[in-house]
């Protein structure tokens, strides 16, 4: 076996995870070669240095606080259970303030199209009908609904043509 | 609770709601636990709160848990797991690097904790000069990426073999070995014994 195969292999016959035909090799390139071994005693002096720094045990009460904050995890787990058994329909529905803020939202936009935040669309003749504001303020779910810029399109490639006639 | 009972028969009374069988699992890997953490973070406080997560999703786990592997090598997993996530936010990563830049590495409790001095109670300097080299240690362990030190703790502590180390890794044979290497190299040049 030579130096350089030797060097990479050192890391694991350190670990005792060489398989014993090439540990052997490896012990006896270790025994001739003066270099190798030095790095392999090297190896070793790290390794056992890591034994200086050593564990820790667990402060009183260790077991204590994780039994309580287990029971506390298991009364909430309980609680969430119970108010699926008893109200599956309520705690499937969405929470009584995130309903009335919907309504709410609802009625501001409806008055928003209804009372001149969409302006209705004039006739061809050019008189308007007061009574048809509302029913025309609803044209906002057309295709092409009224003040967008589809709409500015439209026009404009209506006139061009009316210009070319 | 007897304490040559397997854990994976007090894993398996755990699921069944027997909390005795649950606190003899905890109080039989309390230490190893705490102490893994420890040495991957640098940090008792924390140590301790990630152990206590730790044993928390024990539990949690207990009633899918199936006896496959060794107990001790599912619950490392678990482990190195939280340890992983503990530093992927760039976050706590910097508080990381500081505290193990710091000299505030806490020093093991002494398990008798006893107040009585033997006679061979090592002198006050003998215990100032092994309370710098652990935080040396520690300093040089916290320097090496998360990886190769949780290979290296899990075998220069805990003995673990090459193929356990990737069942707790998630990984191959030949990635451990690959890890192991490069840890020690860069254990090497931080802990300066030699001199290339």
């Amino acid at each position: 076996m030579r130096c350089p195969k030797v060097r990479r292999r050192l890391s694991a016959y350190q670990d005792g995870e060489l398989k014993p035909g090439e540990a052997v090799r490896v012990e006896a390139h270790l025994q001739d070669c003066p270099a190798c071994r030095e790095r392999y005693q090297e190896l070793d002096r790290i390794w056992r240095s890591l034994g200086e720094l050593g564990g820790i045990q667990p402060s009183p009460g260790f077991y204590s606080r994780l039994a309580r904050r287990i029971e506390g995890q298991q009364r909430a787990g309980l609680l969430t259970r119970l108010r699926w058994a008893v109200h599956p329909l309520t705690a499937a529905l969405p929470s009584p303030a995130v309903l009335i803020l919907g309504i709410l939202v609802g009625i501001y936009t409806g008055n928003l199209v209804a009372t001149g935040g969409l302006k209705p669309l004039r006739s061809r003749s050019g008189s308007s009908m007061a009574g048809a504001v509302t029913l025309l303020s609803l044209r906002a779910f057309d295709a092409v609904p009224p003040g967008t810029l589809g709409e500015g399109y439209l026009r404009a490639v209506c006139e061009l043509k009316d210009g070319h006639r | 609770m007897d304490p040559t009972t397997p854990d994976e028969l007090l894993m398996v009374r755990a699921a069944q709601g027997d909390t005795s069988a649950f606190e003899s699992l905890v109080l039989r890997h309390q230490s190893s636990v705490l102490s893994l953490i420890y040495r991957f973070t640098g940090d008792r406080v924390r140590a301790e709160d990630l152990a206590q997560e730790a044993f928390l999703r024990v539990w949690k786990a207990a009633k899918s848990y199936e006896p496959q592997a060794k107990f001790t090598t599912w619950m490392y997993r678990l482990v190195a797991n939280l340890c992983l996530n503990e530093v992927k936010s760039p976050w706590r990563k910097r508080i990381l690097s500081l505290h193990w830049l710091g000299s505030a590495v806490s020093q093991p409790e002494e398990e008798d904790g006893g107040n009585e001095i033997p006679d061979n109670a090592p002198s006050p300097e003998d215990v100032l000069l092994a309370r710098e080299r652990s935080r040396r240690v520690a300093a040089a362990l916290g320097s090496v990426p998360k990886n190769q030190r949780l290979a290296l703790i899990l075998k220069c502590y805990y003995g673990l073999s090459y193929e356990e180390i990737a069942k707790v890794l998630d990984c191959s044979v030949s990635a451990v070995d690959s890890l192991l290497v490069r840890g020690k190299k860069n254990l090497q040049k931080k802990l300066g014994h030699r001199k290339n």
